[in-house]
């Protein structure tokens, strides 16, 4: 399969991701390069504001909870 | 780019006849020692017959007078290596008194190639010379055309069997050699196709022009090559790169020759999108997988030029490639060839000579500097490929650093926050990384203090600006992670034997921040801790999301899913489904049992559906008013300006776009467009789609349709029944009460009421909302709990989840959810 290093984005050919020496990189370099991300705050997930923000839930059916 | 082509000058080069053909040594103790002179008795030795032989011919190549080399492998494992090159002297030898061929065949360290004005360089398998295969030859006998005639000599292990004679005539001219590798000194004879295959092919790729051709006759079919490189080098780089994701599309070549040397070096280069650099090198045709001068020349010029470039060019900014950064992804071959080659090494496969490092190194610069100029967004490439490799490279570098420094990170100290197990036996216990405002509160209470320690996480929100929230794990919480784990971190820290508990065990909210957190630890642990996901020490906490209450019984439910179907079933307990008549002659239908709860399951299928359907932006009752005569919906669709449209077939679907193409140019005042130009419109919009849903919807609406459920039915209004008789298509009947339903579209919520009815149903938003007991008894607890252990294939999808929240692009981050959510029903990792 095809495998691209998740840290230089490189396509490797490999049986499976878990073959490489260096999981799930191309090379230690790129892991400790990874590691380096983790350890200085530069890994930040972030998503649109959705409902869930302005506190809406919702039961399955949308009716009123009953008591 | 200015190349200098090598011309041919046979005319200058002194006649090829006995007298060139010099002895050196007798032919002796090859048999008894065949290891020293062609590497092995096993397969390495046994090609090198082959090699040895086609390096004949190859030096007539390089001399200018052999165009063709033809080697076959027959049906009995014999080889025969022909050409069309001038055809080995058969003239008698002044010294030896033998005809030369004869010499040459059976003569250690004879061979026209000891004499530079034969052969100004040769090749050759280190000038041992083809008289070694005629002694590890079970037969050898060697075919001459020269001069108007055909000659003939034969030997078997290594002892003349026939004298060379005359066997016929003929206007061409060439030699063929053909033998049978002696089993008494190989373990095995077999020669290999694809290794031959893939020395010849390298051999055609070093000499432009040449034509060598393979022929295996032991299969059936019989297998066949012919390698011929137009392009030389650039076809080899072609090929090493091929299926690869290049930097540039030109390969940069360059050659240059020393007329007084006879010297000349040939380089051609790309750069592909790897890590790793591939810089084959060749001396005289001889693979010198050691290196030597000419692969060093080539690389201090490479990083010289590169620099000096980047420089200039102000590609550099504050990096500083090192020729590691600059050779990252590098494709190269250097083909160099000179007079008196000098190996060294283990297998004698490193060129010595320091005037070739030297030639090398001076022509590399000057041609790579003279392309670089004159291609510079080739060079911008290339350049900027090196700076991201520097910074990579120092950012490793600070990396491991930064774990030997913290050499408190690999164990000793427990981080404050961590409410450790009093049991030491690692095998026994387990650790929640707990991530919610209270839930690190309740879950300190509520564990099992000899077996469960609990680290509380937060995520930290960075900035909320209107439209998004960015949330991340900071560096202290991923210290306080490792430094509980115990195990370190890092290529040369991390050591699984240390870990200190036997389940890691994430435990975050059930909203889209906790599976946001969820995302980057699975993410951390995939690609920094694998082994921990390998062993099967990774899993994920499932707490429930509701709470069920009926009388005294109490219940967890883990999904809106789960807790649907706890709906119907409760829903379903004694209720029968009435479908009333219609039009005259109409029977009711009564559904009850197991006929109703198979029912129930299709209409939760089409409750699914239908979901996907209005996510397209069209309600599912409008959608419902497409269906053809027979009543099927239409399963292709076609995007136009965010719009989808349905069609009930491709050709419709294309009949559309040209619609809208025509209609987008009769917008741009193109009344009268050609074909030609709605054509290129419509090719710019995304062609007809078929809906795969749609076609399980058609499948599923024949199922209900055969149950008595028509789509008729799927929406009413109550209107359309309070007429005189006021009464609803559908019912439910219990013992105790009827209760009318009237459309399909409410049998499914009327049922779920039903079960509802009686329940106390708790809707949990976060972990923090269960006390310390339940938290224990719904998720913590051994007996009771359900973990989910996470494999590694769950954690290529948490990356490639997480490459895209991370990304920059809103759009593409969007557009992903959806088509997922679209796909798979189930996004949760």
């Amino acid at each position: 399969m095809k495998w691209r290093c998740p840290y230089c984005r490189t396509q490797i050919e490999v049986a499976s991701p878990e073959a490489l020496p260096h999981v799930p990189f191309c090379s230690e370099r790129c892991k400790m390069a990874d590691l380096h991300g983790w350890l200085t705050d530069k890994y930040v997930v972030s998503r649109p504001v959705d409902e869930t923000d302005l506190e809406i839930e919702k039961m399955p059916d949308d009716e009123s909870t009953p008591e | 780019m200015p190349t200098e082509e090598v011309e041919a000058k046979p005319a200058k080069s002194k006649a090829y006849n006995a007298e060139s053909i010099q002895v050196l040594k007798g032919l002796e103790a090859v048999r008894k020692r065949p290891d020293m002179y062609i590497g092995d008795r096993h397969t390495r030795g046994l090609h090198h017959l082959v090699y040895e032989v086609v390096d004949n011919s190859i030096d007539e190549a390089m001399a200018g007078f052999c165009t063709k080399i033809e080697v076959v492998v027959h049906a009995d494992g014999s080889i025969s290596v022909s050409d069309n090159g001038r055809g080995i002297p058969v003239d008698m030898h002044k010294t030896e008194k033998k005809p030369a061929i004869e010499v040459a065949l059976s003569m250690l360290h004879a061979g026209g190639k000891f004499d530079h004005d034969s052969y100004k360089v040769s090749g050759g398998l280190h000038g041992v010379g083809v008289s070694c295969v005629t002694a590890l030859a079970e037969w050898l006998e060697a075919e001459v055309r020269r001069d108007g005639a055909v000659w003939k000599i034969e030997f078997a292990r290594g002892k003349k069997t026939s004298d060379l004679r005359q066997v016929g005539k003929s206007t061409k001219t060439g030699t063929k050699i053909s033998f049978r590798a002696d089993p008494e000194i190989f373990s095995d004879t077999n020669f290999k196709y694809d290794t031959l295959a893939s020395r010849l092919r390298e051999l055609a790729y070093l000499n432009e022009g040449l034509e060598i051709s393979l022929r295996d006759e032991r299969t059936n079919p019989v297998q066949e090559e012919t390698f011929k490189a137009k392009d030389g080098l650039k076809t080899f780089i072609k090929h090493l790169n091929a299926g690869k994701d290049v930097v540039h599309s030109d390969v940069i070549h360059f050659r240059k020759e020393e007329p007084e040397s006879g010297a000349m070096v040939e380089i051609a280069m790309q750069y592909n999108d790897s890590y790793s650099e591939n810089i084959p090198c060749f001396a005289n045709n001889i693979n010198t997988i050691e290196g030597g001068t000419h692969l060093s020349g080539f690389k201090s010029a490479l990083t010289r030029t590169l620099n000096f470039y980047g420089k200039k060019a102000n590609l550099l900014k504050d990096a500083n490639p090192t020729g590691d950064d600059l050779r990252e992804g590098l494709v190269a071959v250097i083909n160099v060839r000179v007079r008196d080659p000098q190996f060294e090494g283990q297998t004698k496969t490193k060129l010595s000579n320091s005037d070739v490092g030297t030639l090398v190194e001076t022509v590399t610069n000057e041609m790579l500097g003279i392309y670089l100029e004159e291609n510079p967004g080739t060079a911008k490439k290339i350049i900027s490929k090196a700076v991201q490799a520097a910074a990579a490279r120092e950012a490793a570098r600070k990396a491991r650093d930064l774990v030997r420094r913290k050499g408190a990170l690999a164990s000793g100290n427990l981080p404050g926050k961590l409410a450790d197990c009093s049991e030491r036996d690692a095998t026994l216990t387990e650790i929640f990384l707990v991530e919610g405002d209270s839930a690190g509160g309740n879950a300190k209470q509520g564990r099992d203090r000899r077996t469960q320690a609990i680290l509380p996480l937060r995520g930290k929100i960075l900035n909320v600006e209107k439209a998004r929230i960015d949330k991340m794990l900071a560096h202290q919480e991923i210290f306080i992670m490792i430094q509980a784990l115990g195990a370190g971190i890092g290529s040369e820290e991390f050591d699984i034997a240390k870990l200190r508990y036997n389940k890691v065990i994430i435990m975050t909210d059930a909203d889209v921040d906790g599976s946001h957190i969820r995302t980057l630890l699975l993410t951390f642990f995939f690609r920094q801790m694998p082994e921990l996901i390998k062993q099967g020490h990774i899993y994920v906490a499932q707490p429930p999301l509701y709470r069920v209450r009926r009388k005294k019984h109490e219940e967890f439910v883990l999904s809106d899913r789960e807790m649907k179907a706890t709906l119907m079933r409760l829903g379903l307990e004694g209720q029968t489904l009435l479908i009333r008549p219609r039009a005259k002659g109409e029977k009711l239908v009564e559904i009850a049992g197991v006929k109703f709860k198979e029912l129930g399951d299709l209409l939760m299928e089409l409750e699914e559906m239908v979901r996907f359907v209005e996510r397209r932006g069209l309600s599912f009752e409008k959608f419902l008013e497409l269906r053809d005569k027979t009543g099927a919906l239409p399963n292709w669709c076609v995007r136009t300006n965010g719009d989808f449209k349905y069609v009930f077939s491709e050709e419709e679907g294309f009949d559309l776009l040209e619609q809208e193409a025509r209609a987008r140019l009769a917008a741009a005042d193109n009344k009268k467009p050609t074909d030609e130009e709605v054509k290129k419109v419509q090719d710019e919009m995304a062609e007809p789609e078929e809906l795969f849903d749609i076609r399980e919807l058609n499948k599923l609406i024949t199922k209900l349709d055969a149950r008595g459920l028509s789509m008729a039915d799927w929406h009413h209004g109550p209107e359309e029944h309070l007429g005189e008789k006021a009464e609803y298509r559908f019912a439910l009947a219990a013992e105790d009460a009827v209760t009318e339903v009237a459309c399909i579209e409410e049998i499914l919520p009327s049922i779920r009421r039903a079960g509802q009815k009686g329940l106390e149903l708790q809707r949990y938003k976060g972990l923090g909302e269960m006390n310390a007991d339940q938290l224990w008894e719904t998720t913590m607890d051994p007996a009771r709990r359900t973990l989910k252990r996470v494999t590694l294939n769950d954690l290529a999808v948490a990356d490639t989840m997480f490459t895209v929240l991370m990304g920059e692009g809103v759009e593409v981050r969007r557009e992903f959810i959806e088509r997922h959510a679209l796909e798979v029903k189930n996004l949760d990792v």
